[in-house]
């Protein structure tokens, strides 16, 4: 760690004014040791470099003319022959439109479902006194054994015999198959739950005074409170729901019912001659979860930091 | 994941009466049959089937089943194909989960000072973190594609040889998780108190020593958190094989994961079952393992 | 969190007493009776959808990708034009014959099938076991014109897609193997750019030339599919299981450790080993084979099936519209813009080219659907057989003519002698052509576990070098266990 932190009137005064970083912790501009500073920056770059170099390389293939490309003897770091005709491509004839919105529709619809089903569990489990309060922890808990992959084959059955899954399901099987077996997550109600162990009893008193039922109290109160650790809850389910793969590729048995991810695969396989249609997908595709994490960055971190560091 | 004293219980209050107690029954079951309806009939009642049929065989168009027995469970789960699946879950997640650990850690340490404009890179180095697992495959064939891929002549990532195949695969998981591994650990970093830096600069101790000796193995907790949530990732490897090798070459990228999904049709469902209980057994013991970890953290002196 | 570890020990008590019941289980018999039925005397309501009120819509599932999908659609869309009485939905289920299968096996429980699917060549065994297929022979009793119109259907494949007398499919889509190459690489080398070579022998010269030359690093590109070992073998008359290649009578074992499959696994080890193979993971939806033979690949030679002549054909033109240069829509375009010349000769063979078994689909009329669903299926597949139909599906589709009046049409004739895709039609049609109706190729219930065998001996022999001999015995044994299993689930 290069810089000093010995605490001089010089840092105690910048401390007090001083300005927050990205994780919420004041940051003082450090004086002197510019060679040390220097040599940070060239690594930070550096390893900047290496992680965008991937993306780099697709938005090329992306914006490069196919031909050109799959002619090229070498394989090379710059776009070739620019056109930007793939990211419209995409929509019509890779048929990315209508997936991106149901994508959009069934995390919206998933993240809804999974915040209710937990809010309420977990204001069960926070507030609430009941016989075998530890044995039904004890399931919740144990959902965490069993991640859908393990279940995936039985899974896929039962929605087999319902008819929901089969080649020729139609919206509603293939709405209800994708989003009912994630309705409720154990995440959920862990974090949430603590958060509602973090309330000051005497706010739960006042609110009984008052004649708060439970519901109300829920809503008007524990809620707003909580509202950090909820969005952060909100975030980390959107990220997950809309990057899922597993289940819908096994649940989705008619292509008109893809979502975002399955389209990406089945763009892949195409066409040989449009060799930059995929890439331009797979762009568009992660525009909506990168936008939540430009605009909702620190939530989302602490979502996903929750369980790492003790507190 | 903490578990605090239940402060807001009502057990010891005085004056609790028994219609009130009933009352909060009735409440907490209302308001939990939801989560628990969809537990139950999503993981824990398919859980049970999976035995019921991982005990049974069905015939050619899967109308009919008969009896086996534990034999098939036996023979899945010790034949070859399910120890391939194994062995190559196991050596991915050999390839992903340390290499994961040290860049989570490089990173982290790299950005967590105070620079001018650190802000930028942090959001860059935790940006892979929207990547979702069918985008870094995409976003890698233009990398490790044998033809028409940059590093197509790169012999430890070719795609048409067992060990460098599954290698190149993991270079997309890993690359796809630097996000989440670079904000737990900056995480954890932040988390270190300043002044036992502070005091171990007063000691004397040169930055390595400091990084070594201090902040190490006051890290060892999130590192340890991060170990298993990446080890957790690599058991459900998956789409990543399809998308980049379809489980080639020979099967040599083929987790016990994606065996199961070739398993799904009525002459192998009973193979299926089996190795998903063979799954299931292994998430397990990596649960098992995550929650004695957690549980020594919490009796951490912090 | 002491308590949820109790917890968890209570639910696992509980999960290993719930398997005391499950011990005491018996055969959960339900269902009919063994419903395959006797094919011979299936009934094929011909005619019963014009009596229905509405149209009647029938489902078409297929794996068709690129210009053949194209084509499929096309042909649809004029059927569904030219009457009202039935309407044609083409259901695109994946890139590739095996997604399709899975499909289809995953659906027979639920009796919820297309009135159409177009299977692979390897399921004919298994959909006449499946019980859910129309037999071809049944409507062809009974609608004597249509009957007819497939008097002229090449003898081979007539032969290698009936099973005791009774034609399933209802049409078939014939493709074989040919070899692309470049015709500029070869001229670089110093070899006849008009002369392929036409034994694996002649392959091997010239890719050593080729490489000499420095034209390219590993001349010759193969997918690792098994289908073009099975080529060689019956090519060169050897059967691949016992019972007369299951023709005779259910097979039992396989016959691989012969001397065909033997010796063409050991020239492409051979090949790999000197560095002239470019081997290519032989996995679904593959297309790095085809990438080899870019300029960016290495690659100068590569077999693969006739119908990827059109996608290919349509790669060389680039997107170059037919309108730009005054052209028709859908007219060939003879403007290479990719400037890579390749040619189109036979597959080589063992000692001959050309030789091999029928591959490529086939289309099913299943009967789970009402008698109006049937017959109209029955009539669609009607105006696919056609002469018009078939030409267009030769042309753009890229499949063989497997009519005589579709290959002797006029306008096909024209295009063959003509244009470059016509030209490699012609030239592999003529690998079809020489097949011997008594040896039309296997008929083996798991199929497709027999390919997966195969297809892991040819990957262990090239890409973990394993000895051919080995490889193919391990293969062998296999193939017989997934017989035996086969049999095993018919009850």
């Amino acid at each position: 760690m290069a810089t000093e932190t010995i605490e001089t009137s010089d840092s105690i005064r910048d401390r007090s004014s001083g300005r927050r970083g990205a994780t919420g912790r004041r940051t003082t501009v450090p004086h002197g040791l510019r060679g040390a500073n220097l040599a940070w920056y060239v690594v930070l770059t550096l390893l900047s470099m290496v992680i965008v170099f991937p993306l780099w390389m697709t938005l090329v293939r992306a914006i490069s003319n196919p031909t050109k490309v799959l002619l090229a003897p070498e394989p090379s770091l710059l776009p070739v022959d620019i056109q930007w005709n793939a990211f419209t491509q995409a929509f019509t004839e890779g048929g990315l439109g209508r997936p991106l919105l149901f994508s959009l529709l069934l995390t919206v619809v998933i993240v809804s479902a999974q915040l209710f089903t937990s809010l309420i569990a977990a204001y069960a489990f926070a507030f609430l006194e009941f016989p075998f309060k530890r044995l039904m922890f004890g399931i919740v808990v144990a959902t965490l054994l069993l991640p859908v992959e393990v279940t995936l084959l039985t899974n896929i059955k039962t929605f087999q015999n319902l008819g929901w899954i089969s080649p020729n399901q139609d919206f509603g099987g293939a709405f209800g198959s994708l989003t009912l077996p994630f309705t409720a997550a154990a995440v959920g109600i862990f974090l949430i739950r603590q958060g509602f162990l973090g309330l000051p009893r005497d706010l739960r008193d006042a609110a009984e005074l008052d004649g708060y039922g439970h519901l109300k109290f829920l809503f008007k109160i524990a809620v707003p409170v909580t509202r950090p650790i909820i969005a952060s809850f909100v975030l980390i389910s959107f990220l997950g729901t809309y990057n899922q793969y597993v289940w819908p590729r096994q649940a989705v048995q008619n292509d008109q019912y893809n979502t975002i991810q399955l389209t990406l695969r089945a763009v892949a396989g195409q066409r040989l001659d449009q060799l930059n249609l995929p890439f331009a997908a797979a762009l568009i595709a992660s525009v909506p979860v990168l936008a939540l994490l430009l605009i909702f960055q620190r939530q989302l971190i602490s979502g996903l930091t929750a369980g790492a560091v003790k507190g | 994941m903490t578990d605090t004293v239940d402060r807001h219980s009502n057990v010891d209050r005085p004056g609790r009466s028994r219609s009130r107690r009933v009352g909060e029954a009735v409440a907490a079951v209302a308001l939990l049959v939801p989560a628990l309806a969809i537990f139950v009939a999503f993981f824990f009642w398919p859980l049970w089937r999976l035995v019921h049929y991982s005990l049974y065989q069905q015939n050619l168009q899967g109308t009919r089943e008969r009896w086996v027995g534990p034999s098939q469970i036996v023979e899945t789960l010790t034949g070859a194909d399910f120890r391939q699946g194994l062995w190559v879950n196991v050596l991915f997640l050999i390839m992903t989960v340390p290499i994961g650990v040290l860049l989570g850690l490089l990173l982290a340490t790299s950005a967590n000072r105070r620079l001018r404009g650190i802000k930028i890179f942090q959001t860059i180095f935790s940006s892979t973190v929207a990547s979702s697992v069918a985008v870094s495959a995409v976003v890698f064939f233009t990398l490790v594609n044998d033809q028409a891929g940059y590093f197509k002549d790169v012999s430890w990532l070719a795609l048409d040889k067992p060990l460098s195949a599954l290698f190149a695969v993991s270079l997309s998981s890993i690359w796809r998780n630097l996000g989440l591994t670079f904000v737990i650990v900056l995480a954890g970093l932040q988390a270190i108190p300043e002044e036992i830096q502070e005091a171990s600069v007063l000691d004397g101790y040169s930055p390595i020593r400091r990084f070594l000796r201090i902040t190490v193995p006051l890290l060892g907790p999130t590192l340890l958190f991060l170990a298993v949530v990446l080890t957790v990732d690599a058991f459900q490897a998956y789409a990543q094989m399809e998308l980049l090798t379809g489980g080639g070459p020979g099967g040599a990228t083929e987790t016990i994961l994606f065996k199961i999904t070739k398993l799904a049709g009525p002459r192998d469902f009973g193979q299926g079952a089996s190795m998903s209980l063979g799954l299931f057994v292994l998430t397990g013991l990596v649960a098992a393992a995550q929650f004695s970890v957690l549980n020594r953290r919490v009796h951490y002196g912090n | 969190m002491r308590t949820p570890v109790r917890t968890l020990t209570i639910l696992a008590t509980a999960t290993t007493l719930g398997l005391v019941p499950l011990a005491c289980g018996n055969d959960k018999g339900s269902g009919t009776a063994d419903d395959s039925g006797i094919a011979s005397a299936a009934k094929c309501p011909v005619g019963a959808f014009e009596k229905a009120s509405g149209a009647t819509i029938i489902k078409v599932w297929h794996s068709y990708v690129g210009k053949t999908k194209l084509a499929l659609d096309d042909l649809a869309a004029q059927y569904n034009a030219s009457q009202d009485k039935v309407v044609v939905e083409l259901e695109a289920q994946g890139n590739s014959y095996t997604e399709l299968r899975r499909k289809f096996e995953g659906a027979i429980p639920t009796k919820d099938l297309p009135a159409i699917t177009i299977a692979e060549d390897t399921e004919t065994q298994f959909m006449a076991d499946s019980g859910v297929v129309l037999p071809a022979t049944a409507c062809q009793k009974a609608d004597r014109d249509a009957a007819r119109q497939t008097d002229d259907i090449l003898p081979a494949v007539k032969a290698a897609y009936t099973l005791d007398d009774v034609q399933y499919p209802a049409s078939m889509n014939v493709s074989t193997v040919v070899l692309y190459y470049n015709k500029g690489d070869f001229a670089a080398a110093g070899l006849d750019p008009e002369q392929p070579p036409t034994t694996l022998a002649e392959v091997r010269t010239a890719a050593e030339k080729l490489k000499a030359a420095g034209v390219s690093d590993k001349p010759f590109v193969m997918k690792m599919d098994p289908w073009f070992v099975e080529q060689w073998t019956s090519g060169a008359g050897q059967t691949l299981v016992n019972k007369d290649n299951g023709r005779s009578g259910t097979a039992t074992e396989g016959t691989l450790e012969n001397p065909a499959t033997n010796g063409a696994m050991q020239w492409i080890a051979d090949m790999n080993t000197a560095g002239l193979l470019n081997a290519i993971p032989g996995t679904d939806g593959q297309i790095n084979h085809y990438l080899a033979m870019l300029p960016s690949g290495s690659s100068s030679m590569l077999i693969e099936t006739s119908a990827a002549i059109t996608t290919i054909n349509g790669v060389l033109q680039g997107s170059v519209d037919p309108a730009d240069l005054g052209l028709p829509e859908g007219a060939p375009i003879e403007i290479d813009v990719t400037g890579l010349d390749i040619g189109v000769g036979l597959n080589p063979g063992l000692t001959e080219p050309g030789k091999g078994q029928i591959g490529g689909g086939a289309w099913y009329i299943t009967n789970t659907g009402s008698d109006e669903v049937q017959s109209a299926a029955w009539d669609f597949v009607k105006f696919f057989n056609s002469t018009p139909s078939q030409v267009t599906w030769t042309q753009d589709g890229g499949y063989l003519p497997i009519l005589d009046s579709a290959k002797n049409d006029p306008t096909l004739q024209a295009d063959w002698q003509s244009s470059t895709r016509g030209k490699w039609l012609a030239t592999s049609y003529g690998g079809i052509t020489t097949l011997d109706p008594k040896f039309p190729g296997a008929l083996i219930g798991p199929y497709d576990r027999f390919r997966q065998l195969l297809r892991k001996g040819l990957e262990d022999v090239v890409f973990t070098g394993i000895p051919p001999k080995s490889a193919i015995a391990t293969a062998n044994d296999g193939v017989t266990t997934e017989l035996a299993d086969y049999e095993k689930n018919r009850f």
